[in-house]
């Protein structure tokens, strides 16, 4: 016969097991961030989303900027947008940090009522229903209480659901940085160095990462994941950035021979100025390719697994673009998403 | 157009996002954050030429006065412009018809804006006719013309009340009936129009082919108004870019840029070549070397600067586009180098360096090369550009030749004399990496003219940002040598937090009343940000919030009456309408604008000396020692930030007073958010009275000491002390101290209790949770 002690021994066990496997089988949700100003998606594009059984995309809206005290303004409105079938939309707002400069609470409360007012007319005019808004901002500790008063104005004139990116210094220092108060945070795992340094890469880079990645067991919020699925080529003249190339391929300037190597693999200098599809590239500019590697991404999800229980079950690609998916194929994806969960 | 109505025109945003391309006005991409003056290189005309532009982003119709111009004129000034305005810009098409009506068939009009403001048309029916025949069909162009900017940009509904419905509007429709009414016109001048709607409409309904060939085949009939032919070439040139004929377009842009002022800035946006072919095609197409300078130009400013340069220099080496690009390039290329300013607050990292410097070889090649050619007129000009730039690039000897010969030229033009001397002092500023007895007397020459009492230098907004910058540079010297007195003198904030304590305050008083200073101090002695009496007021500010209220009172007896009169009026008048001895149950963190009361009985130094004299009359008159006490707790809690304050409001410390605590990482060294002397005054005045009622009233004022101290020397964190989600829940930032207890214990019976209930929320809260138990 089994002991009393033995038997409840024995449930405790199974009970962990069950709780185990149910932690490992969490619904996994996959979206993307979308930050074209036109939205159209291609047949690829399209196609992600039907493998990735993607519910909800992250549209950025538009941009919010200001030049030095002048009043903020919206930038890059997205045009037309048709829905996907089956597909949701949470529009999204990117808030540079010098438009909280210089501000007032009042100031904040006012931009909230603008910005939202402008989401719900891009929204009602395309026909979008939406449920929810992210705020995206890298705001600093000069910023943070404005930045937040805005949140709760959005909060509270929009009564939707008020999601917000955070960065990892914002992760590692919330005792400093605060915590913006919002309903969901989404953990940006990319952007972690300087932009243009030639050694290393500002989009992902496996040193920081492991850093910065201890301090989510603190954050006192479950986090939905952002991940880099993108490049860009970094155009800087004579050491000064030019211009940050999304979706621009290398190749064009290399069918020109015009691209000479260095002992930086991703480093190219200009031999011969010339224009190719609106850009110019002047004889000795530094063209600096940035992209995560597939290791790397893995790398990345190995990371995050380990912090898991501070996660939730949902991952956003960014962003939904063709190209990224010919330097990520589904498979790698796929991967990446069960090596988190 | 009511005021409100921010739109712009379609042109503009044909087919270019402009949140990614710089304005078009020449100058108006960079800031004049830099040691350069323009007016070295432009005279009068060339610089309002440089300086102006469209802001696109406000542009509510860059054609508006232009139209309303030409319509007046076509009505030979019968019809006042007001009405003409209405009719273009603010009627509606019920309106426009029925004017028509009312023209073609005698049918009264209905509508009370047309009964008045159609009157006056109604006298010369032919003109009229043709004019709203016009208006009408241009209005009814307007869904299409028009569209939404994204610059207010945040209103969206404005323009609905008068812009048709897309629905009720064919575009097709508006070509046949356009092409129809530009047949039957009789007046050249709106024939004219007709022409320029109809290019536009091909344009809008995508039939780009057409939209070209109707301009071929009409331009040479646009004669009476240039305006019309522009604008009507803005759109073809838009046709061009649509069929991938950017060649031909970027070449019609040029044209547009240098013959149209309004649509110079448009044109600049929409300039864009695209491959080599196609810039070699513009350059083709053009007709003249000015047509070539043009295009050159804008490349330069898009593209490339050195090589625009170069281009420009061989085609005329005294072209104004070569100056222009000149001045862009300082300007553009400096930003970086001194858009940010001296990180004067890192003044203890050493490896901080002092600026980034210019590192675009061709253009310094180019530069250099004009220079040394003596082909341009404006010799001082391109010497001293050529000097500026390689110091900038840290080309010190090439530099230093380029100054010298810009010596030789510069004669006695004002502006030159300033910008040879600006850019010398540059040149050794730059190969300074401390400051000594030596480099002192050698930038000693250039800053005594610089920070010269001569009014045109003293005055000259162009040499300000330098002088700033210099500021910043000398005090970064200055610190890091530890000469922390001359350092914030010179700039003022360079070592955080340098004045929050009376030691620090009475070192630059005794800096400040040293007379052995350097031959540079001196100069700089005599252009402070502050003055020494700022600095006394503050010195007496110390003393008092430490209690040494003697030596509080002979500083301010030290600042001259001037300074009370005039200087420091602006800081501290508004305090004085309160009395510095009342204190109320609620603190005034604000000072009460509304309240007019001036009480000119009490300044710095009067305030000081009542006090002594209260303090010393409650020492020797027990039976004062309490009422005086009292009045001087409440004098040294109004002189802290908690309470009606203000009355120490310096210049030097203004921004802590404005903002407050929470804007300091270190606001515990601040004085002027201490409670403690305060709060010893309350408990001697309580400890010296009999009254069970006023020992009520200080417990109470106790208790607001302690909870200001808490605030402070709690782990207060910034994320608990505004819009967290802590906020929420304000009142969990109170934490009742020993003195609410005190008053709930001891003195609830009291008359006073009862009115704290009232008016203070805190104690309301802390009472009724007594209560509850």
């Amino acid at each position: 016969m089994i002991k009393k002690k033995e038997l409840f021994r024995i449930f405790i066990f199974f009970l962990f097991i069950i709780l185990l496997i149910l932690n490992c089988n969490k619904e996994k949700e996959v979206s993307f961030y979308y930050w074209k100003t036109n939205f159209q998606l291609s047949e690829k594009e399209s196609d992600a989303l039907k493998h990735f059984k993607t519910k909800e995309i992250y549209l950025r809206f538009f941009d919010v900027d200001k030049k030095e005290k002048d009043n903020p303004i919206p930038l890059g409105v997205i045009g037309k947008i048709s829905i996907p079938a089956d597909t949701s939309i949470i529009p999204v707002v990117y808030i540079t940090n010098h438009t909280f400069h210089h501000f007032t609470k009042a100031d904040a409360e006012a931009l909230a009522k603008k910005v939202f007012s402008k989401i719900d007319f891009i929204a009602k005019e395309n026909s979008i229903p939406y449920n929810e808004i992210q705020i995206d901002c890298d705001w600093s500790d000069s910023t943070r209480d404005l930045y937040f008063a805005f949140l709760e104005k959005l909060k509270t004139i929009s009564s939707k659901t008020i999601s917000t990116t955070i960065r990892l210094h914002q992760v590692k220092y919330f005792n400093r940085t605060g915590i913006p108060p919002v309903d969901k945070y989404v953990l940006m795992f990319y952007n972690m160095g300087k932009l243009g340094k030639n050694e290393s890469n500002s989009i992902y880079n496996s040193t920081d990462a492991a850093k910065y990645i201890q301090s989510l067991n603190n954050y006192p919020r479950k986090l939905d994941i952002a991940l880099p699925i993108f490049g860009w080529v970094i155009h800087k003249r004579a050491g000064v950035i030019q211009e940050l190339l999304k979706d621009f391929d290398l190749q064009t300037l290399q069918d020109k021979g015009i691209l000479k190597s260095t002992d930086n693999p991703n480093l190219f200098l200009v031999t011969k100025s010339t224009l190719t599809g609106g850009k110019y590239f002047r004889e000795e500019d530094e063209l600096q390719l940035e992209r995560i590697s597939k290791e790397e991404l893995l790398n990345a999800a190995d990371l995050l697994h380990q912090h898991a229980k501070n996660l939730n079950s949902k991952i956003i690609f960014f962003d939904l673009h063709e190209s990224n998916f010919l330097n990520y194929p589904y498979e790698i994806l796929d991967q990446v998403c069960s090596r988190i969960f | 157009m009511k005021f409100w109505i921010k739109f712009v025109v379609v042109f503009f945003s044909l087919f270019l996002d402009f949140s990614l391309l710089p304005c078009g006005g020449d100058g108006s991409d960079y800031f004049d954050h830099d040691f350069f003056i323009k007016e070295v290189i432009f005279n009068k005309t060339e610089l309002e030429e440089y300086n102006n532009y469209t802001y696109l982003f406000d542009s509510i119709d860059l054609f508006k006065e232009q139209n309303l111009v030409e319509w007046e004129k076509f009505f030979e000034k019968k019809i006042e412009r007001d009405i003409i305005q209405f009719w273009l810009y603010g009627s509606k098409l019920a309106e426009i018809d029925e004017a028509i009506f009312y023209l073609e068939n005698k049918t009264p009009p209905t509508i009370e804006n047309v009964k008045i403001r159609g009157k006056s048309f109604f006298k010369y029916p032919k003109e009229a006719k043709a004019f709203f025949y016009y208006v009408g069909f241009a209005r009814r162009n307007e869904v299409f013309t028009t569209k939404k900017s994204n610059y207010d940009y945040w209103g969206e509904e404005h323009r609905k009340e008068i812009i048709p419905n897309k629905e009720t509007v064919n575009l097709q429709n508006q070509i046949k009936g356009g092409i129809s009414l530009y047949q039957n016109e009789k007046f050249q001048f709106i024939k004219e129009r007709y022409i320029f709607q109809l290019v536009r409409s091909y344009y809008l309904n995508a039939e780009y082919e057409k939209s070209i060939q109707f301009w071929k085949e009409h331009f040479g009939e646009i004669r009476l108004t240039d305006s019309m032919k522009w604008r009507t070439l803005g759109y073809v040139a838009a046709s061009y870019t649509k069929q991938k004929r950017i060649g031909e377009a970027n070449y019609i842009y040029s044209l547009l840029y240098t013959n149209s002022p309004n649509q110079k800035d448009s044109a600049y946006s929409s300039f864009q070549p695209m491959e080599d072919a196609d810039w070699v095609e513009s350059l083709k197409l053009t007709k003249s070397k000015d047509e070539k300078i043009i295009l050159w130009y804008l490349f330069g400013k898009r593209f490339d600067i050195p090589k625009a340069m170069n281009e420009i220099y061989l085609l005329n080496p005294n072209s104004k586009y070569l100056n222009r690009l000149l001045i862009y390039g300082i300007k553009r290329l400096s930003y970086p180098v001194f858009g940010f300013g001296i990180r004067y607050w890192d003044y203890e990292n050493l490896e901080m360096k002092k600026i980034i410097p210019l590192n675009d070889k061709a253009l310094i090649k180019n530069v250099n090369s004009i220079a040394n050619q003596d082909k341009v007129k404006n010799k001082f000009g391109w010497k001293i550009a050529a000097a500026y730039l390689n110091y900038l690039s840290m080309n010190f000897k090439e530099g230093d030749q380029f100054l010298e010969s810009a010596f030789k030229l510069k004669g006695n033009v004002e502006v030159f004399e300033k910008q040879y001397q600006i850019t010398s002092l540059l040149g050794k500023l730059l190969q300074m990496e401390t400051i000594d007895e030596k480099s002192e007397m050698t930038i000693l020459p250039e800053m005594k003219f610089l920070f010269s009492k001569d009014k045109n230098i003293s005055e000259d907004l162009n040499l300000n940002y330098s002088k700033n910058w210099i500021r910043g540079l000398l005090g970064v010297f200055y610190a890091r040598k530890g000469e922390l007195e001359k350092a914030e003198w010179i700039q003022r904030g360079t070592i955080k937090n340098r004045f929050s304590n009376l030691e620090n305050t009475k070192r630059m008083i005794d800096f400040l009343e040293d007379n052995a200073h350097s031959p540079l101090i001196q100069v700089m002695l005599q252009n402070p940000t502050h003055s020494y009496n700022d600095y006394l007021l503050l010195l007496g500010i110390r003393y008092a919030q430490v209690e040494d209220l003697e030596n509080s009172l002979k500083v301010f007896e030290k600042i001259k009456d001037s300074y009370w009169e005039h200087k420091n009026i602006y800081y501290s008048d508004i305090p004085f309408m309160k009395d510095p001895f009342q204190i109320k149950i609620k603190d005034s963190y604000k000072f009460d604008y509304n309240n007019k009361i001036r009480l000119p009985k009490y300044n710095h130094k009067t305030f000081i000396q009542e006090m002594i004299r209260l303090k010393k009359e409650a020492e020797s008159n027990t039976n004062k020692s309490s009422k005086n006490y009292f009045k001087l707790a409440n004098a040294f809690y109004n002189m802290n930030y908690f309470g009606t304050g203000g009355f120490y409001y310096n210049p030097i410390h203004c921004y802590n007073w404005y903002y407050g605590w929470a804007y300091l990482s270190d606001p515990i060294l601040f004085p002027e958010f201490s409670s403690t002397i305060a709060l010893k005054y309350y408990l001697l005045a309580r400890d010296n009275s009999n009254s069970k009622e006023f020992k009520a009233k200080m417990t109470f004022m106790a208790a607001k000491c302690e909870q200001n101290e808490w605030y402070l020397t709690k782990d207060y964190k910034p994320s608990h002390r505004s819009w967290s989600d802590e906020k929420k829940q304000d009142a969990k930032d109170f934490q009742p101290g020993k003195y609410f207890q005190e008053l709930r214990d001891i003195y609830s019976d009291t008359k006073y209790h009862s009115e704290i209930i009232k008016e203070c929320s805190y104690y309301a809260r802390y009472w009724a949770k007594k209560s509850e138990l």
